[in-house]
Formats: structure tokens, C-alpha cells, sequence
């Protein structure tokens, strides 16, 4: 029946590709003959990435200002106990600190005194504001990670795992051009016309190959770890931390957090997942933006009910390199347009302030942020928003 | 089609760089990572790599959740060395328990943005358990026991010649982390006792207390009777610290 049909179609002649004579069987041949370029359009691909643009400029500048301002929120906070749990107070450690393998200079503060640690701190206060305005950071990022880290080495155990993260995030951060956007440098450079060096391109996206690593392998070993947990299995495990005496700082939220059985599992079931998932959730731009907002209302949860907003702060500073520069430039202006509006809104005081406001090109209509020139500027591409951080 | 050309000292970044990149993060991932019979083989290898600044870990509340209220606890006694020593009955005047960690929490409580002090006798506190829980039964005992007027706890100096024929390599490394941890929680204690009674401690008692958080079954139930669980640390001489460390606990 079925040759029956062939032939009739045949007789027909009706074009039927198989049994066009004059095309090439589809060997292996051929394909490697079509294909024969592909290793090199890799590579060419590759290097690309590497020296065409130094990706995630503005994420990468977004990381550099709120890190910069949970560091020097974190140091200003702990000001009036930092000489007894970092400084000379926290001598009983001695003993302990002998094993850790902190090498010069990082374990200079063992035996300094009181003054040379007040020293010490204030010298890191300065270097996070000019971290955070993105000064000179190519010397200010490595004396940072110096400072902050000898510091931590006083004392680890009081570490949380946002001073473990940021410790290694300013290792990478030495290698990157943090400063490129929004920063004093940034501006410097721009009047200075200071050129971007190949080199330096290739070093900057290295570094950020580290900083997405990173991130990726910490949520997916949380995440790996939690699903062993019998407590993680049965959906249970968010209600003990909450219920604490350490992590429950607002008992009364975490008695309305935790009232409901099926709430409990859904959010322990979520926390396991999305960390799971998330370094498989980048790949595609739709569902890297569910795992960031996912991510980021699970730091926000931590921050909030289990008190720790800056190990939650320093990793979902991280997560701002995964955000495109184009949706930076959007939430900038945004801001931007909201705080004038906010602003104008505001009784009018001093008619100066007044005409200010309403002569604001912003305040009129929604124009996009502005931001300062880069280095290279000449180039249209140059001076364009990264759209593909990762990719 | 050729190979894009670029610069030759970019090249030779590219090339270590991206080596150096990738063996860093997959030694990241086997150090962090659970135990498994490569990590086993590499493991020597990558505590001396993460030994210091790159030292890491990313269990975070897992395997199990934090799931106990952790408390360090610390008395003194306020008379003289010698009057202590002999006891209540010879008019040795000791403190209450001062529960240290509840003490901390109160200045965290209902606050997110708490100084890192609030933390503190808790991180000795678990740090400690993890050390004394390996101890064997009669090590353990030797630990509870009082060790004053400079006695070491385990009969010899631990970092000794003679320490090391009385113990194996591996007893002896129990011991010393153990020792490690206690002269900590001691001289926390020390500083303590420094702050609280003026000066005038000479010994001090530490007891580290586990409460396990009400099961989560049980939780809408008013009345749950939980055991604690406890390791002692006996009475111990008072730590001595130079001015500095003393002016920052007065």
C-alpha cells in the first residue's frame, strides 16, 4: 500500500527530496567539510568575550557601591565593641588564631596595641568610602581586602558568611575594572581620555568568571547540603533557626512565619530549590530573572526575620553583576525620576529649591539617567550599556 | 577564516588566567563540597591552598538547621587564689551563674542591626562543643574536673616532649584542639569576670548549655519540657592579659 502511494506520487511528479539524484548524501564528510570553520568561530567567539568589552560594568559598580556601603555600615556599627572582639580585647584568641594561617600582613593586628588598631580601623572606615565612590580602586581594592581581612583574622568565629564572601570577593575584585561606571574614577578617566588597555579587558572578565563562579557554587552547595538534611526533607527545617534565641530577633514574626504548617514547607521547599537551580537558571534571560527575584526575596527573608541583612546585603550585592546594564540604567532613572517627583512634591520652602525643581529637564519628562562618559567614549559600542553580563 | 589576533601579552593572560580561573573554582568546589573519595585524596592538598584569607565553607543551616539555643555560662570565685582553693567552708566567696550568651542576645533582641559582640560567647560556645565532644570518657572527665594553681588538665604540658610518648599523634591532636578551645572559653570567661566583678575573680567555672528548640509538632502546644545538655569546664585559674586587652574590658 505505502509503495503504491510512492509510485503514484512518482508518476505524478511530484518532488520528492530523498530521491533527488543530484544532492549530497548527508555523510559525515560533508558535515565535518560544512562544519569545518566551527572550531574557529569558538574560539573567535571566545576571544571575543574576552577582549571585546568589559562586561557587567554596571553590575559590577552596583556590587562596588553596595558593598562599599554595607562594609562601611558594618565598621561604623561595631565602633563601640571593636577594640574587645577585634582589637586588643580579643587576646584570649591568641592561641586559636596560631592555627588559622594568616600570613603577613594580614595577621599584623595579633600584637598591636590599642592605638595602632584604632589606627587600623580607621584607615579601613576611609578605604571602604573610597571603595564605595569608586576611587583609585585598583590600589584601594587590593589595601581594602588587606585591611578587612586582617581585621576578620582577628576573630573568625564571629565571622558570618557574608564576611567570608566579601573576604573572597575582594580577592576577585582586584582583577576587575569596578570603577567604569558611576564612580570618580570613571570621571577621571573620562577627562583624562585614559585609554582601556587589551590586557586589563581580559583580566577584568577573568575576574568576573570568578565572581559569577563563586556565586553559583556557594547556592548550589547550600543547596546540596540542605537536600541531605532529613529536616530540609520533611519542610520542617525554616521553623528551628527562626525559633531560636539567636536568629529569632523578632520572635513575634517568626511565631507568625512559622504558625502555619503548609507555609513553613513551602518556604523550606523554595530556599532548597532556588539554590539549587539558580547557576542552572542562568543560562536563559527569562529564567535568570526569576531566579534573581527569587533569590533576592529569600535574602530579604533572611535579612529580615533571621537578623542578618549583612551577609544577606553582601550576597545579593554579588547578584547585581547578573543584572543587565541596560535594567541598571532603567532603575537608575527610575530612582532618578522618583526622587524628583518626591522632591517637587515637597513643600516649597526656599524659591530657589523651587525653581531648581521645576526647571529640571528630569522632572518634566522621563529621561533616561545620566551617566558619565567612559574612558573610551569615542565609540558608540563602548559607550553603550552591557546588555549580556554573562553571556 | 582565521584566528582574531590579539595582543601577545593578553594572549599569555588569557591562557594562565583561564587555567588559573578554572583550577581555582574547581578546587573551590572540592574544598566546600561534601565528602567524597576525591576530596579525600585531595585533601591535603587544598587545606594548605585554603588554609587562611580563601578559607571557606557554604553548608549554610544544612545538613541540619540550627536547631538549639547554644549558651555559655561562667561563675567566678571573688576571694583570694588560696581562699578559693579551699572552698566555701573556708569563707571563699562565689558568684551566681551568669548566663553570658542570654545576656548578649538581650541587646539583639528586636534589633536586625546588632554589633558583632552579640555573638560572641556563642561562637566560643559552639566551636568549643565540637572539640570536647571528641574527647573520650575518661579525657572527658579530666576536662570536668578543677585544674587550678597552674595544673595542666591533662596531667602534662600537651605541646611537651613527654606529651608526646603518653599520647598517639592522633590523641594528642584531639587534646591540643580541645586545649585550644577551653584556654579560649577561659579567657573569655577571665575577661568576663574582669568586667563584671572588678578585678577581684581568681578562678573561674565555664558550662556550656544546649536547649533543643521546641519540635516543630509541638509547637502550638503551651507547656514543652526540654532537657538541657551540658559540658563543664571545672574551675580554672583567672587568664592573665597584658594592659591593653584589660583597658578594653574595663
Amino acid at each position: 500500500m505505502k509503495n503504491e502511494k510512492i509510485d503514484e506520487m512518482s508518476s505524478n511528479n511530484v518532488a520528492v527530496p530523498s530521491e533527488d539524484t543530484s544532492a549530497q548524501p548527508p555523510t559525515i564528510r560533508a558535515w565535518l567539510r560544512s562544519n569545518r570553520w566551527a572550531p574557529v568561530k569558538f574560539i573567535n567567539t571566545i576571544l571575543t568575550w574576552f577582549v571585546g568589552n568589559r562586561h557587567a560594568d554596571y553590575g559590577l559598580a552596583v556590587m562596588r557601591i553596595s558593598t562599599g556601603t554595607l562594609t562601611l555600615g558594618w565598621l561604623l556599627l561595631n565602633i563601640p565593641v571593636a577594640a574587645r572582639i577585634w582589637g586588643p580585647g580579643s587576646a584570649y584568641w591568641d592561641g586559636f588564631r596560631e592555627i588559622l594561617g594568616y600570613q603577613w600582613p594580614l595577621d599584623l593586628l595579633r600584637n598591636a596595641g590599642t592605638g595602632p588598631f584604632w589606627l587600623w580601623y580607621a584607615v579601613t572606615i576611609v578605604l571602604a568610602i573610597a571603595f564605595l565612590l569608586g576611587w583609585r580602586t585598583r590600589i584601594v581594592t587590593p589595601l581594602l581586602f588587606v585591611f578587612y581581612a586582617g581585621i576578620n583574622a582577628q576573630n573568625v568565629t564571629i565571622a558570618d558568611g557574608g564576611n567570608y564572601f566579601l573576604r573572597i570577593m575582594l580577592i576577585y575584585l582586584v582583577f576587575a575594572d569596578i570603577s567604569r561606571r558611576w564612580s570618580l574614577d570613571s570621571r577621571r578617566r573620562a577627562k583624562k581620555n585614559l585609554k582601556e588597555t587589551e590586557t586589563g579587558t581580559v583580566l577584568h572578565n577573568l575576574a568576573l568568571i570568578l565572581v559569577v563562579g563563586q556565586l553559583c557554587l556557594v547556592y548550589l552547595e547550600a543547596g546540596l547540603y540542605k537536600v541531605q538534611g532529613l529536616l530540609w526533607q520533611n519542610g520542617t527545617a525554616m521553623y528551628y533557626p527562626l525559633q531560636s534565641d539567636a536568629y529569632g530577633v523578632f520572635p513575634w514574626l517568626s511565631d507568625m512565619a512559622t504558625n502555619f504548617g503548609p507555609v513553613v514547607v513551602l518556604v523550606t521547599y523554595f530556599s532548597v530549590l532556588i539554590q539549587i537551580a539558580f547557576p542552572f537558571m542562568l543560562f536563559n534571560k527569562f529564567t535568570r530573572r526569576i531566579a534573581l527575584v527569587g533569590i533576592l526575596a529569600m535574602h530579604l527573608g533572611i535579612a529580615v526575620l533571621m537578623g542578618l541583612p549583612f551577609f544577606s546585603g553582601v550576597m545579593a550585592s554579588a547578584d547585581a553583576v547578573l543584572v543587565s546594564g541596560t535594567t541598571w540604567v532603567l532603575i537608575v532613572a527610575w530612582l532618578d525620576r522618583t526622587g524628583r517627583n518626591i522632591l517637587g512634591r515637597l513643600p516649597k520652602a526656599a524659591p530657589r529649591e523651587k525653581s531648581a525643581a521645576d526647571s529640571s529637564p528630569s522632572a518634566a519628562s522621563p529621561a533616561p539617567a545620566k551617566l558619565p562618559a567612559t574612558p573610551n567614549s569615542g565609540t558608540k559600542k563602548d559607550s553603550e550599556p552591557d546588555l549580556t553580563p554573562i553571556s | 577564516m582565521k584566528i582574531r589576533r590579539i595582543g601577545r601579552l593578553s594572549s599569555i593572560v588569557l591562557l594562565i588566567g583561564g587555567l588559573l580561573v578554572g583550577g581555582h573554582l574547581a578546587a573551590t568546589l572540592a574544598f566546600t563540597g561534601p565528602q567524597t573519595p576525591l576530596k579525600q585524596a585531595l585533601q591535603p592538598a587544598l587545606n594548605k591552598y585554603f588554609l587562611g584569607p580563601l578559607d571557606q565553607g557554604w553548608s549554610l543551616f544544612a545538613p541540619g538547621p540550627y536547631s538549639q539555643n547554644e549558651y555559655f555560662l561562667m561563675r567566678a570565685c571573688v576571694s583570694s587564689a588560696e581562699v578559693c582553693a579551699k572552698g566555701e567552708s573556708a569563707g571563699a566567696e562565689f558568684t551566681e551563674w551568669q548566663n553570658v550568651t542570654q545576656q548578649e542576645m538581650d541587646s539583639a533582641r528586636f534589633n536586625m542591626f546588632s554589633n558583632r559582640e552579640s555573638k560572641q560567647s556563642r561562637s566560643i560556645h559552639s566551636r568549643f562543643w565540637t572539640a570536647a565532644e571528641k574527647l573520650s570518657a575518661k579525657e572527658s572527665a579530666m576536662a570536668q574536673a578543677n585544674h587550678i594553681e597552674g595544673k595542666p588538665v591533662f596531667e602534662v604540658d600537651l605541646d611537651s616532649a613527654e606529651a608526646a610518648k603518653k599520647f598517639t599523634p592522633s590523641e594528642l591532636t584531639t587534646l591540643q584542639n580541645y586545649q585550644r578551645l577551653e584556654d579560649v572559653a577561659v579567657g573569655f570567661a577571665s575577661l568576663k569576670a574582669l568586667e563584671l566583678w572588678d578585678g577581684k575573680a581568681s578562678i573561674v567555672e565555664v558550662r556550656m548549655r544546649r536547649d533543643p528548640v521546641v519540635p516543630f509538632e509541638q509547637r502550638h502546644n503551651n507547656v514543652v519540657e526540654t532537657s538541657s545538655t551540658f559540658i563543664k569546664i571545672g574551675w580554672r585559674d583567672v587568664k592573665t592579659f597584658d594592659e591593653d586587652t584589660m583597658a578594653a574590658w574595663k
